[in-house]
């Protein structure tokens, strides 16, 4: 034990589990609100199944193949603006963005700032020739116009093959995402709880996938959130993924606009949390032992200390120090730990070989108005004294010196400032090189989305994409910029969620709502998560079934198939990709989150400059095509190869060269490529120049 | 070979979304690594603030989205030309199928078998 430890009065405990665990008041509160979220998830998967239904019965008098994958090429302003936005918000726009900014305050502004002007270049860059080109030569997918436009079956399929192999990895992550957010939402609802109870006793007597063995929840979650996503896809194909975008999108800025005036309100004015913030400082990393109080030691009112199991729930407050002298100190848990029957010692489930089980892991909160707040049992403003638990029984002690943040340790307005606070980073968050490599990736790299892009070939004219536009800048401007001030302000509310920062959006949408008086609102709120992890992993679905149907079978395989049976492969294949990544989601890989950050950047990379050139320059051609797409390829993997390299393999990350990311060096790469390879080639034919770059008879536009 | 209009219009439509983008990235860049970067000294910790907001978000947030999304307007209202995109071909998906309903699922198993 450390030597000063023992100059701490007694070392007693006092702990507080997390709100979601509490007793008391404010707990009902926000059990209210949990049941809200399975209420809400309830009726919203209701919901797009008739959505679904209503779309199928609307496109039934169009060409099956063109109407299941492109909506008949018809989507005006509100369905093209939303169904794109929809699409590009993903779950980490409401789970992993939200806890960014409360990790790292306002420097995540500049990491998302590149989304003002994002709805302009996303989308204009490349919609209008796109568009144009589908329609000369009757394309409905991304590799059908590049097959088109170079006359090569081969390059073709081997666009499609890199969308599929991307695609699947990543539709695998944002299954497991989606069942992530349901398993954290409704966690402790009784309904759900009882249905877990279920799945673990299946489990148990003989389905046993590794995975399910240890998370019965996430298996629930998985089937229930996977299925409802497979079956509104595969019946309403793209006009019920894009009214169902539709829906998602309005959910989700509804959501932003009720949150940010009741945060507005429970922090008491953007000014006076201005000012906490900036007195704010960031935790310390530290490790404690928790033990069983000897009998006769304890300071509980009960005579007798228990011997069977105590569980210290993850995100438990933790404070040390006695009353009398004030000095406090306050930790909170990041793990569950559990004191065994007849042992003394709390032990957790470690995470590698070199962690040791009695260690706990907690963060210590280092701002005084923070532990003045959380000491005096303030967090909720209406928290009452809390009734004797377990954790009168227990004491713990400080066994490792704590460890400070790499960029922001004791610095006040670190939070306020850039490149903002980093735990293990001495660069701190966002370096200007970095902040410059995001505003650009998000950029381009969502012109270069396939997912995105066939949204562009499907809207119905110039008019509709002038406005399409332009709502959606008014909609990026209303959903990212308010989501940081969002979650700036969620710092001062509730401290301490650096433990489980992903839960902070559920947290204050609990909160706030509770605090009002509505507690009910909070399930509501709640729907935007499922909304934009929704509206991304149906997108993926039918672009990967597109890709099946369209670009292998009835392009390469069966160009004369009938309607009926492309109608039964297109429904089966989108069933079958759905059935298969939610199997491997079950059991995914050991880095699928680095996977998934590896295809979607991955994708941009290879597919950006052939698109772009191919719609822009006329000397362009096969070979260049190729070079471009291999460019890209080689130099993103290369880079990816080198940084998991450098550490072991242990990891999926890439080497960034200047601080820049590797989507910007591959696209670099894959651009120069593509112009060194057509200046050496022959052109392409005079005839194929004409077909996609001379006068058209159109009447002259207007402006 | 007389390029299509549709071609030109979208070469200088592009040729100005992207120097808008790099134009707002130089603003909001600039302003943020001028005004935010760095420890503030202690008294002015609290004070570097317009209305609750740090000053440097101010100016290289707030008010380049603010101009960022009035200059997506003016693009798409008085710029982005109203072209007319032309019409889908005879035998486009988009239309039907034309052998839809000339040919069973039966024969077209066959050809599959042959493919």
């Amino acid at each position: 034990m450390n030597g000063w430890l023992s100059s701490l009065a007694d070392g007693n405990v006092s702990m507080m589990e997390s709100p979601m665990h509490a007793d008391g008041a404010p707990s009902l509160l926000l059990g209210a609100a949990v049941n809200g979220a399975l209420i809400v998830f309830a009726v919203y998967s209701v919901a797009v199944i008739l959505i679904a239904i209503a779309a199928d019965r609307f496109g039934r008098k169009n060409s099956f193949l063109g109407e299941f994958f492109l909506g008949s090429r018809s989507l005006g302003v509100w369905a093209f603006a939303l169904t794109y936005a929809a699409t590009s918000a993903s779950g980490g726009s409401f789970l992993g963005f939200p806890s960014l900014v409360y990790t790292h305050g306002w420097s995540v502004g500049l990491w998302i700032g590149g989304y003002m002007i994002v709805p302009l270049v996303s989308m204009g860059l490349l919609a209008k020739r796109m568009n144009q080109i589908a329609r000369k030569t009757g394309a409905i997918t991304v590799p059908d116009v590049l097959r088109d436009r170079f006359g090569s079956s081969s390059f073709g399929t081997v666009c499609t093959l890199l969308i599929v192999l991307f695609l699947s990895i990543n539709l695998i992550g944002q299954f497991k995402a989606g069942a992530t957010i349901i398993e954290t939402l409704l966690a402790e609802q009784p309904i759900y709880e009882m249905m877990r109870a279920w799945v673990a006793r299946v489990i148990g007597d003989g389905l046993g996938l590794a995975i399910a063995a240890r998370e019965p929840g996430y298996v629930l979650s998985l089937i229930a959130f996977a299925g409802v996503v497979v079956i509104y896809t595969a019946y309403g194909g793209f006009r019920a993924v894009v009214w169902t975008d539709v829906l998602q999108g309005l959910i989700m800025v509804a959501g932003v606009a009720l949150l940010l005036p009741m945060t507005l309100w429970a922090v008491g004015g953007f000014g006076a949390a201005h000012r906490q913030l900036a007195r704010m400082t960031p935790p310390e990393n530290t490790h404690l032992v928790i033990a069983r109080i000897d009998p006769g030691t304890s300071d509980s009112s009960s005579s007798e200390t228990p011997r069977g199991e105590v569980e210290v729930p993850k995100a438990s407050w933790v404070i040390l120090g006695s009353t009398e002298d004030g000095d406090k100190r306050v930790f909170r848990t990041k793990v569950r730990a559990v004191v065994a029957v007849d042992e003394s010692e709390a032990t957790w489930t470690v995470d590698s070989p070199n962690a040791a089980p009695r260690l706990i892991p907690v963060i210590e909160i280092t701002t005084p108005f923070e532990i003045e707040k959380i000491t005096q049992h303030d967090l909720h403003g209406d928290l009452q004294a809390r009734p004797a638990t377990e954790a009168d029984y227990l004491a713990a002690e400080l066994e490792v010196p704590e460890t400070g943040y790499a960029y922001g340790a004791n610095q006040p307005g670190v939070y306020t400032r850039l490149p903002g606070p980093h735990a293990t980073k001495a660069t701190g968050f966002l370096p200007m090189g970095l902040a410059l490599s995001f505003f650009l990736m998000w950029n381009f790299s969502g012109s270069g989305q396939p997912s995105n892009m066939v949204r562009l070939l499907a809207f119905k004219d110039s008019r509709t994409l002038q406005r399409a536009i332009f709502t959606m800048a008014v909609y990026y401007g209303l959903i990212y910029f308010p989501l940081v001030m969002i979650f700036v302000m969620a710092r001062v509310l509730l401290p301490g969620w650096e433990v489980e920062s992903d839960r902070i959006m559920p947290e204050v949408a609990s909160h706030v709502t509770a605090l009002a008086g509505v507690p009910w609102l909070a399930g509501l709120l709640l729907a935007a998560p499922f909304a934009a992890v929704m509206s991304t992993m149906d997108s993926f679905l039918l672009v990967n079934a597109s890709a099946i149907t369209r670009d292998l079978y009835h392009r390469n395989i069966n160009p004369r198939a009938s309607e009926q049976r492309l109608k039964t492969i297109s429904i089966g294949s989108t069933i079958v990709i759905g059935v298969v990544a939610m199997v491997l989601a079950l059991n995914p890989p050991k880095y699928l989150q680095d996977l998934v950050v590896y295809t979607t950047s991955g994708m941009s990379t290879c597919f950006l400059a052939p698109v772009f050139l191919a719609l822009y320059w006329r000397r362009f051609n096969l070979a260049g095509a190729f070079g471009s797409l291999i460019g890209g390829f080689l130099a993103y993997n290369v880079l990816f190869l080198i940084g998991s390299a450098a550490r072991n393999f242990e990891r999926l990350e890439p080497y960034e060269p200047g601080g820049y990311h590797p989507f910007l060096v591959g696209t670099v790469v894959s651009f120069a490529a593509g112009w060194l390879v057509t200046v050496l080639t022959p052109p392409p034919t005079n005839e194929t120049t004409q077909r996609f770059f001379g006068e058209a008879t159109e009447a002259e536009p207007t402006v | 070979m007389k390029l299509d209009l549709v071609y030109r219009h979208a070469r200088r439509e592009t040729a100005v979304i992207i120097t808008l983008c790099f134009a707002m990235a130089a603003w909001s860049l600039g302003a943020a690594a001028l005004m935010g970067r760095g420890p503030l000294p202690a008294e002015q910790i609290e004070t570097d603030a317009v209305g609750g907001f740090p000053t440097w978000v101010i100016w290289s947030l707030a008010i380049p989205w603010v101009f960022a999304t009035l200059a997506t307007g003016w693009f798409c209202f008085f710029f982005l030309a109203n072209d007319p995109l032309g019409e889908e071909e005879a035998d486009s998906p988009i239309h039907s199928n034309p052998h839809a309903a000339s040919r069973s699922d039966e024969a077209s198993a066959g050809e599959m078998g042959g493919a």
